[in-house]
């Protein structure tokens, strides 16, 4: 019977001791913040988790720059997951969704940025160069980011010289009370981060991270859209530099171009691997409509392999777009009839990576946007038989004659560069922004035709609803942005 | 339990299972509507006791804060061995609650209007929904409901003698669920085993065996579920093909007139969500008396074991699977809980004076290990595991633990059975919290005094008992994630198929435990020898230290942070009367409970409301709070929906409309009435429950009464009723047009509901068999029954059921059954 007692008395003994250290447990899938950033190795892996952040679903993984393809005239609604429905029509309120995770998902990154940014400093080991190249990537992806959020949630610089408000520019990882910069200064910094990162940035890392050549392709594209006189002269210079050693790809390769990823024009596209695959949120597939590989490969002539598609179908071409592609204009293939769903859809985005439907690489910055910068600069600069040039080469590789002086003088010239942009970039999130930044009006033509809910026919530039509304949940959490919500949104 | 406590952690009661701290709630990662205490027997449940104030929850502490639910197990008598063997047989079907949908030639014209209403020509019209639809009209409810069967079968045996008692049970049960594909089947065991080596010396096994097995249809929300499905498939499609005779897959162009396109009919059964859970949860405990019926040693170890397997299978000729050329996915669970408790005993009586005192130690840790496996391309639908896959597609898992230290103590005193004290104090410890503030202390006094037993009562004979008692105590909550107190940084992401790390997780090392200070008076009353027993309760429960999630501002990276700023009250009143009317051969006995409980938000971070989408957590009001825009019906003129302004006018820009408070999901009372009627071996007894004043919003509701938002679906029945149709239509519902009619179904007042109810919960009808016919028979006892459940419900909501709603929103959760029961009980 002692034994009894006396081995309990052990044993609660041994469970009373070291009761502290029963406490003490540390996770076995994370690291605390100060031993994840400690080392170069560690640096440059936090770097892919800033690319992990741009993949998320609401911001280049899909919603960011369909948000504004649905703003735009190149698409209408047809049958509908409800998905964009509110950005087609121009309905979105403070507590919307989707720009609300945009607005989240974009911060995310910029402070993944910031955190590598500022601890580098401390990290001593890897050599100069690669310590550099991880500062700048982390850079552009805090510029590219900031960029992104001006561009949705301020009115364009061109409306106001850009003494609007923008967004809160962030340097430092904090639980801050930020306020809004003005849109002037956003520029500012954006342009300052992007021009280190250019300096910064020397080693080949392939197209799927950030590169000097990203940095000078997306310098040309922000200097665009500020628009200045000086800044035409900055878009021509940084898109020359961007543009060395690059070419475009040719009219034979071009549509089996945009069936795998790693293009040979792009400067910078987001790697999907197989194992992202999201099913229904496959970016591509809120174009695609459902269709078998059977009805597919039956009906439509496209140099890919033919994959069932489960997509939603939900954005389709406008009658206004289709109408602009010539017949023999290649990028006409991109829009297929579909029977059964007896409709138009577009193909640009169906599948690039391991046969898997939808599942793209978005092309971040690629060499004809840049070119097409080019031309509309020097359109803006007088610099007309550059511009000319440029867009001839566009318009040559997509199977179209060339727009010579006495087809279309130089007074209507920046409008056929702007129209040859839309083709070319369709569906990639820039023809909103195009029209906006130029002081132009969003004229739906097809407007009436397809049924949208609110029947947004016309947005004229300057119109409060071009700028989203800044997130209800940011303005209640931060007391820095009392006040500060965008015009038309309730205060 | 007292109301909601908690807004962020947990707010579940603690559960105890013969004395040891169990898991409870749902361990699985992929499967909707689990919990792991349904592995137990309920025939193998000697009591259940639930606790609720300070004093009572006070052994329990540390986490008692949201109640205690003590189980206790059925444990053998000495004497004759005694075996019970129970059958039991039910058919259950759905309830009658609203599942009407359109009719076939119904939605054909209504979606011609929709098409019409947006601009759409007559061509348009008769090619998309050309008048022969209406024609076919078949019944997709039918097909995702069905009759489910449930077999039960038990046996046990309780017995033993001075010095080892037993229990031993064994079970099987068996139920289809309502919906196609949805079974559950149980195999359990236990036994339960005591001994007195010694008149000091005793130990003892409680062990409990089991093994569950459930298999689930895709959750309610997905397109290809047979509850969605069958209240939304279009009624002019059936599952067949009539071209083929063959069942539709649903991404054929033909079924290209359903939204969902996908068959279900066909497709539920070739995608199966398996759940099976082995659970072992036992303790083998001690107990030495060191001075003899004075001072005892108790000592208790307990194992709380769950193993998981998740296995949910897409075929590769369903729609989910066609791009993916099917899936199969795998996880692996295992959770562990190791408890020990070492506690102290004292009791003595001095004369009058009678004391008992508790202390101890007692030690838990939980430890949780997952993996999963996703491989794709399957060759058919015959071979399933991973092995059959042409591509291994993800790999994954992780590793999780908490743990918690207590010490612990409580003394109770009385006098001569008529003045109670108990006191307790106790210190916790938790692995979840900041190292600043990890440790916490918690106590209770509680007092009662039985005015009854006093002398000057002796005037008063028909009070029988009369007690008035109350209580105040600290209690703990730390249903929190296991490490949110770190800062962290997440390895968990990957970029072109290369690790990238994240920040997870800001540092909060201040983060601590939520705290409830509750306090309660009541009164207990015993009539006429105990025939009328009346319990009155008053309580406040304040809890304090809320763990919130403050909202922070985005350029963090993050949206919000854990702290401890909030504050929540619940008060109330609990009345419960027994009553026994008829007493000898006829017996009639009532019961009837009801309680009121007002639950008030008192602090929030900064004071700032929480807001979702439906509702939100504001100073002054209810936690969950409706608050949303509040519809008021289609413009008479136009059509289109408006919501009220702040001014008392309409908008039609959903954007413009401001949003209101409208009502909380907390019932403001609810309650039960039970009535047991007993003649000469029969028995019959009914049981209602009633909730009166909570609102539920029907989320349901915005898919299936939504104007052509989802043109393509069929809708509610109600859908065509009260609607505007033309110019001057004073009406409830916007005109319904292809694409909706500007945002008319997104989150408003129109489909918040009241979801007050009465359910006659349970009838059973019993026989048993008198002993004189018994008497030469080998059997001790017979008794046959049958039972009905949820066989009347008396409800004003509008959606297919009340009851399903989980914090006042109902969406497409799979609903009870009507249930019928027939069983045996013999004993031998």
């Amino acid at each position: 019977m002692k034994k009894i007692i006396l081995s309990a008395a052990v044993l609660g003994t041994v469970f009373l001791a070291g009761c502290t250290d029963k406490l003490e447990l540390e996770p076995e899938q994370s690291l605390s913040n100060e031993q994840a950033l400690n080392s170069f190795a560690k640096a440059q892996t936090a770097i892919y988790g800033s690319y992990d952040g741009f993949q998320a679903l609401a911001y280049y993984g899909r919603d960011f720059p369909v948000m504004a393809d649905a703003n735009s005239d190149d698409i209408v609604i047809g049958q509908n997951s409800g998905r964009f429905l509110r950005d087609n029509d121009f309905q979105y309120s403070a507590e919307y969704a989707t720009s609300t995770g945009f607005w989240n998902a974009a911060y995310a990154v910029i402070g993944r940025a910031n955190n590598v940014i500022n601890a580098m400093p401390n990290i001593t080991d890897g050599s100069e160069e690669q310590r550099n190249q991880v500062l700048g990537e982390a850079l552009f992806i805090r510029a590219l980011a900031h960029f992104d959020l001006v561009r949705r949630f301020a009115q364009p610089y061109s409306l106001d010289n850009g003494a609007g408000l923008g967004v809160p520019y962030i340097t430092v990882t904090e639980i801050g009370e930020p306020s809004r910069n003005t849109v002037a200064e956003v520029y500012n910094l954006v342009i300052a981060d992007l021009e280190r990162a250019e300096t910064l940035m020397t080693q080949d890392v392939g197209k799927f991270r950030a590169n000097k050549k990203a940095a000078q392709a997306l310098l040309s594209r922000v200097h665009l859209y500020r628009g200045t006189a000086a800044d035409n002269q900055k878009v021509v210079d940084w898109a020359n530099a961007a543009e060395t050693g690059m070419s475009l790809v040719s009219n034979a390769d071009y549509l089996a171009d945009w069936f795998s990823d790693g293009s040979a024009e792009s400067f910078f596209e987001l790697k999907f691997v197989a194992d992202e695959n999201r099913g229904a949120d496959n970016y591509g597939y809120i174009y695609l409509p459902t269709v078998t590989t059977d009805v597919f490969a039956a009906n439509i002539d496209l140099p890919t392999t033919m994959v069932n598609s489960n997509g939603y179908g939900d954005l389709r071409p406008s009658n206004e777009l289709i109408g602009l592609l010539d017949e023999n204009d290649i990028r006409r293939n991109f829009i297929q009839f579909v029977p059964g769903w007896d409709d138009d859809f577009q193909f640009k985005f169906l599948n690039q990576v391991a046969d898997i439907a939808g599942l793209i690489s978005p092309r971040i910055l690629r060499l004809s946007e840049v070119v097409l910068n080019r031309a509309e600069a020097n359109a803006k600069l007088g610099n007309f038989i550059q511009a000319r040039a440029d867009l001839n080469r566009i318009r040559t590789r997509a199977g179209l004659p060339e727009l010579t002086l006495e087809l279309v003088g130089n007074d209507n010239l920046l409008m056929e560069i702007l129209e040859e942009r839309r083709r070319e970039l369709m569906f990639e999130g820039h023809r909103f922004y195009d029209l906006m930044r130029n002081g132009m009006d969003l004229i739906r033509e097809d407007c009436g035709a397809i049924a949208t809910s609110g029947g947004a026919c016309r947005i004229n530039s300057g119109d409060t609803r071009v700028a989203y509304p800044i997130p209800q949940r940011e303005i209640d959490a931060n007391p820095g942005m009392a006040g500060q919500q965008n015009p038309g949104y309730g205060g | 339990m007292r109301g909601v406590g908690s807004i962020t952690a947990g707010s579940q009661p603690l559960y105890v299972i013969d004395g040891v701290i169990v898991n409870s709630g749902d361990l699985s990662r992929g499967t909707p509507t689990t919990d792991v205490l349904a592995n137990i027997n309920p025939s193998d449940i000697e009591s259940v006791n639930i606790l609720k104030d300070a004093a009572a929850t006070a052994l329990y502490g540390a986490r008692a804060a949201n109640g205690v639910i003590v189980i206790t197990t059925k444990r053998g008598t000495s004497g004759k061995t005694k075996f019970t063997l129970g059958a039991q047989y039910g058919v259950t079907k759905r309830t009658n609650q609203n599942f009407d949908v359109l009719s076939s030639p119904q939605l054909v014209a209504y979606d011609r209007q929709l098409l019409a209403n947006a601009g759409y020509s007559e061509a348009v019209l008769d090619a998309q929904r050309p008048l022969s639809l209406a024609d076919t009209d078949f019944n997709w409810l039918d097909a995702g409901f069905r009759t489910g069967k449930t077999n039960n079968y038990e046996l046990s045996a309780a017995g033993g003698n001075e010095k080892t008692r037993f229990f031993l049970s064994g079970g099987y049960f068996d139920q289809e669920g309502i919906l196609i594909n949805s079974d559950f089947k149980r195999y359990s065991g236990r036994i339960n085993v005591d001994h007195f080596a010694t008149d000091r010396l005793s130990f003892g096994v409680n062990l409990n065996l089991s093994y569950t097995d459930q298999l689930s249809a895709s959750p309610g929300n997905q397109f290809n579920s047979p509850l969605l499905g069958g209240l939304s498939m279009v009624p002019f499609l059936t599952p067949v093909n009539p071209d083929t005779d063959e069942l539709w897959v649903g991404s054929e162009p033909g079924f290209s007139r359903s939204f969902t396109r996908n068959n279900f009919v066909r497709n539920t059964p070739l995608n199966p969500r398996d759940y099976n859970n082995l659970r072992t949860l036992g303790n083998v405990n001690a107990r030495y008396e060191i001075l003899k019926d004075m001072l005892a040693f108790r000592a208790k170890f307990g194992l709380d074991y769950n193993n998981i397997g998740e296995f949910s299978y897409t075929d590769p000729t369903t729609p989910d699977g066609l791009a993916s050329k099917g899936r199969a996915l795998y996880i692996s669970t295992d959770d562990y809980t190791l408890t020990s408790q070492l506690l102290l005993d004292f009791n003595r009586s001095f004369g009058d004076h009678n004391v008992s005192a508790i202390g101890g130690y007692e030690y838990q840790n939980n430890r949780y290990e997952t993996i999963n496996a996703t491989g794709t391309g399957f060759a058919d639908g015959y071979l399933k595991t991973l092995q059959s896959a042409a591509v291994p597609e993800s790999i994954s898992g992780f590793n999780t633990e908490y743990s918690f230290v207590s010490y612990l103590s409580q003394v109770s005193y009385d006098f001569d059975r008529k003045y109670y004290l108990t006191g307790s104090i106790r210190r916790d410890g938790s692995s979840r919290f900041g190292a600043n503030n990890r440790w916490a202390n918690f106590w209770s006094v509680g007092g009662s005094w039985v005015f009854s037993n006093e002398a000057f009562m002796d005037a008063a004979p028909w009070l029988s008992l009369g007690k008035i008692r109350g209580s105040y105590g600290t209690a703990g909550n730390a249903s929190i994630g296991n490490f949110e107190a770190l800062g962290l940084y997440s390895f968990a992401g990957a970029y072109n198929g290369t690790p990238g790390s994240t920040p997870s997780q800001l540092a909060n090392p201040d983060l601590t435990w939520e705290e409830n200070v509750s306090y309660n008076v009541g009164v207990d009353l015993g009539l006429i020898k105990n025939r009328v027993n009346f319990t009155a309760e008053w309580y406040n429960r304040d809890s304090e230290q809320l763990l919130l999630n403050a909202p922070i501002s985005s350029t963090s990276g993050f949206t919000s942070i854990s702290r401890n700023v909030g504050a929540v009250r619940n008060r109330g009143w609990e009345f419960v009367l027994n009553t026994v009317n008829f007493q000898g051969d006829f017996t009639w006995t009532t019961d009837f409970n009801i309680s009121f409980n007002k639950n008030e938000v008192l602090a929030l971070n900064n004071d700032q409301a929480i807001t979702g989408t439906l509702q939100r957590t504001a100073v002054g009001s209810p936690i969950n709070t409706f608050y949303l825009r509040d519809y008021a019906g289609a413009d008479p003129e136009t059509g289109a929906p408006r919501w009220r302004t702040e001014e008392g006018g309409f908008t039609s820009t959903y954007a413009q409309a401001p949003r209101f408070e409208m009502g909380s999901p907390n019932p403001d009372y609810f309650g039960g009435l039970t009535n047991n009627l007993s003649y000469k071996g029969v028995g019959l007894s009914f049981f209602f429950y009633f909730s009166q004043g909570g609102k539920i919003y029907d989320d349901t509701g915005r898919i299936l009464d939504a104007d052509g938002t989802y043109y393509g679906l069929n809708q509610y029945a109600r859908t065509i009723e009260d609607r505007w149709e033309q110019p001057g239509d004073i009406a409830w519902r916007p005109q319904a047009r292809y694409g909706g009619n500007r945002n008319a179904s997104s989150a408003s007042s129109r489909y918040l509901q009241d979801g007050s109810y009465v359910r006659l919960r349970n009838v059973t009808l019993s026989y048993t068999l008198p002993q004189s016919l018994l008497s030469n028979s080998a059997f001790s006892n017979v008794r046959i029954y049958a039972q009905g459940q949820n066989l009347w419900t008396k409800t004003n909501y509008e959606g297919f059921d009340p009851e399903m709603a989980v914090n006042g929103v109902e969406f497409f959760r799979y609903p009870v059954g009507r249930v019928a029961t027939f069983g045996l009980e013999i004993g031998f």
